[in-house]
C-alpha cells in the first residue's frame, strides 16, 4: 500500500512550526518502532537497535524529512537518566534511510538555546549543503528552519551530526545514522539489517547532564545511548545473513567483537564493497568517525557482541582508585566500620563480587548511577556495562520478528560444565616444568 | 575634784563596752549581694570535695556550687572579712587610758618620798569616735562588697574552667577518632604496598598524616589536662583524683539583652565598683572631717593622785594638747584630699573599663553565636552528607577507601571547629558574665538542648546493619545456588 501524503501528514504531523507537535506525532510514530518499508523501496529496512527510522513525506518527487533539534530527556537504562540533546525527541535521532539516487529535502528546526547545523557525514552533496557552520552556510539560530536538498549519489552507511560547537552538541547526544541503500538489492541479499551508533558520555556519577569537557575519561559507553543490558539484542534466524551497520561518532576507537562466528567487513560510508575486498574477522576496530558494516551468517545461540576494550563494557567506576588485588582488609574492617558504618571492603580476589554486594541491595550507590557491571543470565551474572549486547540467534524465529526470544538451551553435551570426578582431570603442566629448552 | 576623777574612770568604762561585731563578720550580707546576682551559697561550712559530691559526673551548678563551698580562694575571701571587723571594732573605741604609777624616795635623810598614780584618756578619740565609727562601718560595707566581688569572679573563673574543660575534652574525643581514622588509612596503606600495589610516596604521606594526627591529638589532651587542673583548684578538689564533668554541652542560649540593658545592668550589679563608690563616698566624708578637724591635734585628758610620806595628798585632773603652732594639720587634709582624687580618677577608670569590657564580651559573644549557628546548621550537615556520598561512591567503586577515609577525617575536623566554636561561645558567655557582675539574665527560662557528641560522631544507618547481614548471603552464593539456574 503506498502510504499517502495525507495519511504521513495526519499520522505524524510533520510540521514546520511548532516543534511540540512535532514532536508529540513523532513520538506516537515512534511507538510503533519500525515502520514498514514504502513500497517501491527496494531493500530490507534497517533496523536501528533502541531507535527508530525517521518517516518520511514524499512531495513531488522528492522525499521531505524533518529534523528536530532539541534538549531531550534520555534513559541509558533504568537508572540513569539525564538532559541530553538530540533530534526529535531521541538520542542518537532518528535513522534517515533513503535510496541512492533519491532526491532529499531535510527540514532542520533548531529549537536549542544555541546556534546548530547539521553535517551529512560521508555523503557526496553540494559544497553549500555540507553543513559545517560559517563555512558551507550560516548557523541555524534558535528558532530557525533550514532546509537541505541534494541527491544522493551513492549508497552506504553514513552518519548525520552538528558542526557547530560540535564538541558540545555530539558530547550530549545529537548524532544519527544515514543509511542509503543501493538501486538494486546486491548479492548476497541480507535477510536483517542493523545498524547502530558509537558514543561516550561523561555523566558523572550522581549528575544528570552529560559534561562536554571531558576528553578521555569517560563514564558510559553506548550503542546508540543505551548501556548494557538495556540494550536491544541483535535477534536472526538460524542461518540468515545478518548485516549490522556500526558507525562511530564517539571520541575514541572501538574493536568491536563478535562470539561465535568469523563475519566479513563488507562495507561502510563508502558503499558495500565488492567481493574481492571483503574481509573476514572476529573484531573490527571502528575508528573515529568511521562506519563499518559486518555481515555474518547467523548461528544459532546466544552470542556476545561488543567493544574489546575491558573498560568500555563497565559502566562508570573510578579511574585512578587504589588496587585493591590481594590486599585483605578483614582485619581492619572492624576498626574503619567504627568510624563508617557501612564500609564494605570489596576487590581482593577481583572485581566480580560487585555486582552481587549491588544486586543484595545493601549499597547504594550516587543517584542516577548505575553500578559499574550488571546483567543476569541463565546461568548467573553476566558482569558486564557499556558497550555489550547480544546476538540471539534461534531455528524457529519468524521473519520480522525482532522481539527477544528469551535465554538459548545448549544442548547438555554442548555446554561447559563442572568436572566432578578429579580423577578425569590430567596434572597441568605449567611453564616451569618444561625446563628451559620447553 | 574626787568626782571629776571617778567621772572619767566611768566614761572610760563606759565607752569601752559599747562597740559589738558581727558573729559571722558579715558573711551573711556577702552571701546576701551574690545570692542578689544569682549564686547562693547553700552551706559555708560544708564537705571539702567530699566523695559524694564527685561521685557523678558534675554539672555546671555542681560546680558551681562546688567551687562556692570548698575553693581555698573563697575561703580565704571570707576570712578578709575578718580584718574589716576588727577596723570596726577599732573604729567604735577610744583608745585605752594610760595608768601612770610613780615612786620616789628621797635621796638624802629626812626627805620626803613621794608616791603617785594617774592615768590619761584620748580626748581627740572621744571627740572624734562618732566619725571614726561611721568611717570604719562604711569601709566595712566596702570591704563586704570586696570580698563578694572576689567571690563572684571565682565563681566566674570556675564557669569558664568548667567550659573550657569540658569542650577541651569533647575535643580530645574527636581528635581521637580523627587520629584513628589516619591510623587506619595508615595500617591500610601498609597493606596495599606490602601487596605491591601503592607506591612508597602515597604510603609516607599516609603515615605522615597518621603522625600529624597523632601530634594533634597530643596537643589537645595536654590543653585538657591543663583546663582540668585550672578547674581543679577553682574547685578546691585534687587534678588527680577521678571526677568528671557531665557530657552535656548546649547550644547557645538565645541572646535577649541589648548592649544598654546589660550596660545598666552592670551599674548595679558590679561589686567591685559598688565597693569603690562606697570608698570613694568614705574618703569624701574623711576629707571633710579632716578639713574640719585640722586645728585639733591631739588632746588628752587625766587625772592624778600623789600622796606623800608626810601624809599629804594631792588629787587633781591634768591635759595634754598638741598646740597647732608650727603645723596646723595641712599635711593631713592634703594627704585627704589626694587620696581622695586618686579614688576618684580609679573609679572612673574601673567605670571606663567595665563599659568596654561588657561591650567587648557582649560582641564576642554574639560573634561566637553566629559561628555556632553557621557551622551547625550549615559546615556539619554538609560535610555529613558529603560522607555519606563518598560512601555510595565508595561502594561503586568509583573512589578507593583512602579517599573515603580522607573524607571522614574532614568530617571529624568540621566537627572540632564546631565545638571550638561552642567553647568559644560558653567562654564568651561566662566572661560576660563576669564582666556584667551577676548571672546573664534571660527573658524566658533557659532550656537547654544538649549537643550529643556521640550523635556526631557515631552514626549508623539502616545500610549498615543491612551489609552485615549481606556477609551471610556471600557465603549462601555457593555453587549449589548457581546450579538451580540451569
Amino acid at each position: 500500500m503506498k502510504l499517502k501524503r495525507r495519511d504521513l501528514l495526519t499520522s505524524v504531523g510533520a510540521s514546520f512550526l511548532g516543534t511540540a507537535a512535532v514532536n508529540a506525532e513523532t513520538r506516537k510514530e515512534t511507538t510503533a518502532h519500525q515502520r514498514a518499508k514504502p513500497a517501491g523501496d527496494n531493500y530490507v529496512p534497517v533496523r536501528t537497535l533502541n531507535g527508530w527510522t525517521l518517516p518520511y513525506v514524499m512531495n513531488k518527487g522528492v522525499k521531505e524529512y524533518h529534523l528536530v533539534a532539541e534538549e531531550i530527556e534520555h534513559e541509558f537504562a533504568p537508572g540513569t537518566v539525564a538532559k541530553c540533546w538530540g533530534y526529535n525527541g531521541s538520542t542518537p535521532g532518528p535513522t534517515i534511510e533513503a535510496v541512492e539516487g533519491d532526491r532529499v529535502r531535510i527540514f532542520v528546526t533548531n529549537t536549542l538555546k544555541e546556534h546548530t547545523t547539521v553535517h551529512w557525514h560521508g555523503l557526496l552533496l553540494p559544497s553549500g549543503m555540507d553543513g559545517v557552520g560559517g563555512l558551507s552556510q550560516p548557523h541555524i539560530k534558535p528558532g530557525e528552519t533550514f532546509v537541505y536538498e541534494f541527491e544522493l549519489k551513492q549508497h552506504g552507511t553514513c552518519m548525520y551530526h552538528p558542526h557547530a560547537d560540535e564538541m558540545v552538541q555530539m558530547a550530549v547526544g545529537m548524532m544519527g545514522m544515514f543509511i542509503i541503500h543501493p538501486k538494486q538489492r546486491a548479492k548476497p541479499a541480507v535477510d536483517r539489517d542493523y545498524c547502530f551508533l558509537l558514543h561516550n558520555w561523561a555523566l558523572h556519577p550522581g549528575t544528570y547532564r552529560p559534561d562536554p569537557s571531558v576528553m578521555v575519561d569517560f563514564d558510559l559507553w553506548t550503542f546508540n545511548s543505551k548501556v548494557f543490558p538495556a540494550i536491544d539484542p541483535v535477534v536472526a534466524r538460524s542461518g540468515e545473513r545478518v548485516r549490522v551497520r556500526v558507525g562511530n561518532l564517539s571520541m575514541w576507537n572501538h574493536p568491536i567483537h563478535m562470539h561465535g562466528v568469523q563475519y566479513q567487513v563488507t562495507g561502510s560510508d563508502g558503499g558495500r564493497w565488492p567481493l574481492n575486498q571483503w574481509r573476514s574477522e572476529v573484531t573490527e576496530i571502528v575508528g573515529v568517525g568511521q562506519a563499518r558494516d559486518i555481515e555474518f551468517i547467523a548461528e544459532p545461540g546466544d552470542w556476545a557482541f561488543h567493544c574489546h576494550m575491558a573498560h568500555h563494557t563497565m559502566n562508570a567506576m573510578g579511574h585512578g582508585i587504589p588496587n585493591t588485588l590481594g590486599v585483605d582488609q578483614s582485619k581492619i574492617v572492624q576498626q574503619i566500620r567504627e568510624l563508617l558504618p557501612d564500609y564494605m571492603p570489596m576487590g581482593e580476589h577481583g572485581m566480580a563480587e560487585h555486582q552481587t554486594h549491588i544486586e543484595h541491595g545493601h549499597h547504594s550507590g550516587p543517584a542516577n548511577t548505575l553500578p559499574m557491571m550488571m546483567g543476569k543470565g541463565p546461568h548467573g551474572n553476566i558482569e558486564m556495562g557499556g558497550m555489550f549486547t547480544l546476538v540471539k540467534v534461534r531455528n524457529d524465529v519468524q521473519a520480522g520478528d525482532f522481539s527477544d526470544p528469551g535465554w538459548y538451551r545448549s544442548p547438555a553435551e554442548t555446554m561447559a560444565k563442572a568436572v566432578k570426578e578429579p580423577k578425569m582431570v590430567p596434572p597441568p603442566i605449567r611453564r616451569a616444568d618444561l625446563g628451559k629448552d620447553g | 575634784m574626787r568626782n571629776i576623777y571617778y567621772f572619767c574612770i566611768a566614761c572610760v568604762c563606759a565607752l569601752s563596752g559599747c562597740a559589738s561585731s558581727p558573729s559571722d563578720w558579715g558573711a551573711g550580707e556577702v552571701d546576701a549581694l551574690l545570692a542578689e546576682r544569682g549564686h547562693v551559697v547553700s552551706n559555708q561550712n560544708a564537705h571539702q570535695g567530699s566523695a559524694k559530691s564527685l561521685a557523678g559526673p558534675l554539672t555546671l551548678d555542681q560546680a558551681l556550687s562546688l567551687a562556692l563551698n570548698n575553693s581555698p580562694t573563697i575561703r580565704a575571701a571570707y576570712s578578709e572579712l575578718g580584718y574589716g571587723v576588727a577596723e570596726v571594732y577599732e573604729g567604735n573605741r577610744i583608745r585605752n587610758p594610760i595608768l601612770s604609777l610613780s615612786l620616789l624616795e628621797p635621796t638624802n635623810a629626812g626627805g620626803v618620798s613621794r608616791f603617785s598614780y594617774g592615768f590619761l584618756a584620748s580626748l581627740t578619740d572621744l571627740i572624734t569616735l562618732p566619725a571614726r565609727k561611721e568611717f570604719a562601718e562604711a569601709e566595712f560595707r566596702a570591704l563586704q562588697a570586696d570580698v563578694a566581688a572576689t567571690i563572684f569572679n571565682v565563681v566566674a573563673d570556675a564557669e569558664y574552667a568548667y567550659f573550657d574543660y569540658a569542650t577541651s575534652y569533647h575535643l580530645v574525643q574527636v581528635r581521637q577518632r580523627i587520629s584513628q581514622a589516619a591510623r587506619i588509612a595508615a595500617t591500610l596503606g601498609q597493606q596495599f604496598f606490602d601487596a605491591g600495589n601503592l607506591p612508597l610516596k602515597t604510603l609516607a604521606t599516609l603515615k605522615a598524616t597518621a603522625a600529624a594526627a597523632e601530634a594533634a591529638l597530643h596537643s589537645q589532651q595536654a590543653e585538657a589536662e591543663k583546663a582540668r587542673s585550672a578547674l581543679a583548684n577553682l574547685l578546691g578538689v585534687s587534678a588527680n583524683s577521678s571526677w568528671q564533668v557531665a557530657s552535656q554541652i548546649t547550644r547557645p542560649v538565645v541572646m535577649v539583652d541589648d548592649l544598654q540593658s546589660l550596660l545598666s545592668l552592670t551599674e548595679d550589679s558590679r561589686l567591685d565598683l559598688r565597693a569603690a563608690k562606697n570608698r570613694l563616698h568614705v574618703l569624701g566624708a574623711r576629707h571633710g572631717f579632716v578639713t574640719k578637724a585640722r586645728w585639733l591635734g591631739q588632746l588628752n585628758v587625766g587625772a592624778e593622785r600623789e600622796r606623800e610620806s608626810d601624809g599629804e595628798k594631792l588629787l587633781g585632773a591634768n591635759l595634754e594638747w598638741s598646740l597647732p603652732i608650727f603645723n596646723q594639720g595641712l599635711d593631713r587634709q592634703l594627704r585627704a584630699d589626694a587620696t581622695f582624687q586618686v579614688a576618684e580618677a580609679n573609679l572612673r577608670l574601673l567605670a571606663l573599663n567595665i563599659e568596654n569590657e561588657v561591650r567587648a564580651q557582649r560582641t564576642a559573644l554574639a560573634t561566637a553565636s553566629n559561628r555556632v549557628a553557621l557551622l551547625g546548621e550549615t559546615l556539619i550537615p554538609a560535610l555529613i552528607v558529603a560522607t555519606e556520598q563518598a560512601q555510595k561512591e565508595q561502594h561503586y567503586m568509583l573512589i578507593g577507601v583512602f579517599e573515603l577515609l580522607e573524607v571522614k577525617q574532614r568530617e571529624y575536623l568540621g566537627i572540632v571547629s564546631y565545638f571550638s566554636a561552642l567553647r568559644a561561645y560558653w567562654l564568651a558567655r561566662a566572661s560576660l558574665a563576669r564582666a556584667v557582675g551577676r548571672v546573664l539574665p534571660t527573658v524566658e527560662p533557659v532550656e537547654y538542648e544538649e549537643v550529643n557528641l556521640a550523635a556526631f560522631i557515631q552514626r549508623t544507618s539502616a545500610d549498615s546493619n543491612a551489609a552485615h547481614a549481606h556477609q551471610k548471603h556471600r557465603a549462601e552464593n555457593s555453587p549449589k545456588t548457581t546450579e538451580a539456574l540451569r
